[in-house]
């Protein structure tokens, strides 16, 4: 007899030190030996029940949350390559929702995946539309509100983004591939790409971020003034353009519902990080 | 040491297949059951669901990762994410399962069977009470389908469920499938199960499909509940009397014309039941 954390342990340890259909089945004889073995299926088989179910279910959640890298790989090699993404990566949150917080970066220094080095790019590109699916609610900024404001007070307004905002650097068009009609295409080059993914409502977008667009981005981001948007895209366009372009940017993002509403302190909250913006830690 | 939850007629699981039947208004049922963990989140469709289903009819609250079993400590941020759940949702009860599903920081996400012990009976006792302070309400706990036993176990399953709920002053969710999957799993009497249980302890029944998946029974969610299941729930309604009830339907979900046919079913069984105990009593 085991105490019950040794049992446990042993337990655990033996559902995922080798998860997959066809993953051998040397179980802990000091945990067999203590499975009554009534029935046909033996202690074997009554733990391998368990095993084959730890794999299943786990394997199913990545690939509903990831479903172009899914289809991209094909069924073999996707549950081939989650099974070993499990054995690096078990889950450490009671959740299965944070399952595949990792599964981007394990992508990327598992090596590329023969003929698909776009993968990696792709994976954060579906996790950052999970991540942005159920962020934090907030009725976003609208034109009325925005018209209201009298000319002298917008050099110094400052815009914020909804809490369902993020932006992404990516080496790969991973957005093209996630629109295209055949989920299985791999036809894409590489290029640098930013992309801005958001929900307005209930559906979340994502469109690609020109250099103009990724500079005013990035200064609405760290909560910056209007007039200093303006003085930062001077920097890439004509100075007579500038405030235009900052003017119809703002009228963009207001129109995708991006930004959140002047009122509201809660939207300060400004994404960070460096190349993607991680959803906060919660419990 | 007392239990006591309402009696809300017959339900069906908050699923995403029909989200947009509850946002939408037409999703009418006695009341709803929530995954727990899949309105852990800050915002969008799954909690404007949620609040939509709790404006139209009762919610309770169903855990499948509180690991009531496991040796880890009770995860603190979970009971603050749950505890703030339940105080957004308000639901009638709250519940989760008699097992175990992490250890040493990692979660199988699985419902794995725990020994039945002395030593697993005080700590299961333990947190179950740990639990309910820290919520502030008792909670019921469920019975789970298992694929093995184990040889040092000192009680069988009912009474280890019986003693966890009067020692921790809980109630039992009891699923009536679980145990006849277990039952021919393991080779006991089911109806036994069913009988040795506390009436007054009992405040939920789950009803659910199952597969007979080569020599053993599969708790599968994902079909009709079946004949052999309803003839147990017979029993649990002619013992327990009006005990609010649950299709469990995870996979392979129907149309909810189908869904709702099989909470009917579950509420014409209650009524024959019912009706044939007042004519016995006449």
């Amino acid at each position: 007899m085991l105490p019950l954390r040794e049992l446990q342990t042993r337990f655990l340890r033996s559902l995922a030190a080798a998860p997959g259909p066809s993953a051998p089945k040397d179980f802990d004889p000091a945990l067999l030996a203590l499975v009554e073995g009534g029935g046909a299926l033996g202690p074997a088989g009554r733990l391998d029940v368990y095993a084959q179910m730890y794999c299943g279910r786990l394997v199913d959640v990545l690939r509903d949350d990831f479903p172009r890298v899914a289809a991209v790989l094909g069924a073999d090699r996707f549950t081939a390559l989650t099974c070993a993404y499990l054995t690096r990566h078990p889950s450490t949150h009671p959740s299965v929702r944070w399952l595949g917080s990792d599964f981007a970066d394990f992508l990327a220094g598992h090596g590329p995946v023969e003929g698909l080095p776009f993968l990696a790019d792709l994976a954060r590109l579906e996790w950052t539309r999970l991540a942005v699916f159920d962020a934090a609610d907030l009725a976003p900024l609208r034109v009325e509100e925005l018209r209201a404001v009298p000319p002298s007070a917008w050099p110094r307004l400052t815009f914020h983004p909804i809490p369902a905002l993020r932006v992404l650097h990516l080496g790969w068009p991973a957005h093209d591939l996630w629109a295209a009609d055949d989920p299985t295409t791999t036809a894409v080059r590489p290029a640098q790409t930013v992309l801005r993914v958001w929900r307005d409502g209930f559906d979340v977008y994502q469109t690609r971020v020109d250099t103009v667009e990724h500079v005013a981005l990035k200064q609405l981001l760290t909560g910056a003034p209007f007039a200093a948007i303006c003085d930062r895209l001077e920097a890439v366009l004509p100075p007579a353009g500038a405030a235009r372009e900052a003017a119809a940017l703002l009228l963009r993002w207001v129109e995708d519902g991006m930004l959140a509403p002047m009122s509201d302190r809660r939207a300060r909250r400004a994404p960070s990080g460096k190349g993607k913006y991680p959803p906060p830690q919660r419990g | 040491m007392a239990f006591s939850v309402p009696y809300l007629g017959h339900g069906v699981g908050l699923r995403t297949t029909h989200f947009p039947r509850v946002l939408d208004g037409t999703a009418r049922v006695d009341w709803f059951e929530a995954i727990s963990e899949n309105f852990m989140i800050d915002g969008g469709r799954p909690l404007a669901v949620l609040e939509r289903a709790r404006g139209s009819c009762p919610v309770v609250l169903h855990g499948v990762s509180l690991s009531l079993g496991s040796t880890d400590p009770l995860s603190e941020s979970y009971l603050r994410a749950l505890r703030a759940l339940v105080d957004r949702v308000a639901p009638a009860w709250v519940s989760d399962h008699l097992c175990w599903g992490s250890v040493g920081g990692h979660y199988a996400h699985d419902l794995l069977p725990l020994p039945y012990t002395e030593e697993a009976l005080a700590h299961v006792i333990d947190r179950v009470r740990i639990v309910q302070d820290r919520l502030g309400r008792q909670i019921l706990i469920e019975n789970v389908s298992s694929y093995l036993t184990f040889a040092h176990s000192a009680m069988p399953e009912w009474e280890f469920l019986a003693a966890v709920a009067e020692g921790a002053d809980c109630g039992i969710l009891l699923d009536v499938n679980n145990v006849y999957v277990s039952a021919v799993n393991h080779g006991f009497d089911a109806e036994r199960y069913v009988r040795a249980l506390a009436i007054d302890r009992i405040g939920q029944i789950h009803l659910a499909g199952h597969r007979q998946q080569g020599t053993y029974l599969l708790d599968t969610h994902d079909g009709h509940v079946a004949p052999v299941v309803w003839d147990l729930y017979r029993l649990a309604v002619r013992r327990c009397g009006q005990v609010s009830t649950l299709i469990e339907w995870d996979d392979r979900i129907p149309e909810w014309a189908v869904l709702c046919a099989e909470a009917e079913r579950a509420r014409a069984v209650e009524a024959e039941m019912l009706e044939q105990a007042h004519a016995a009593s006449a």
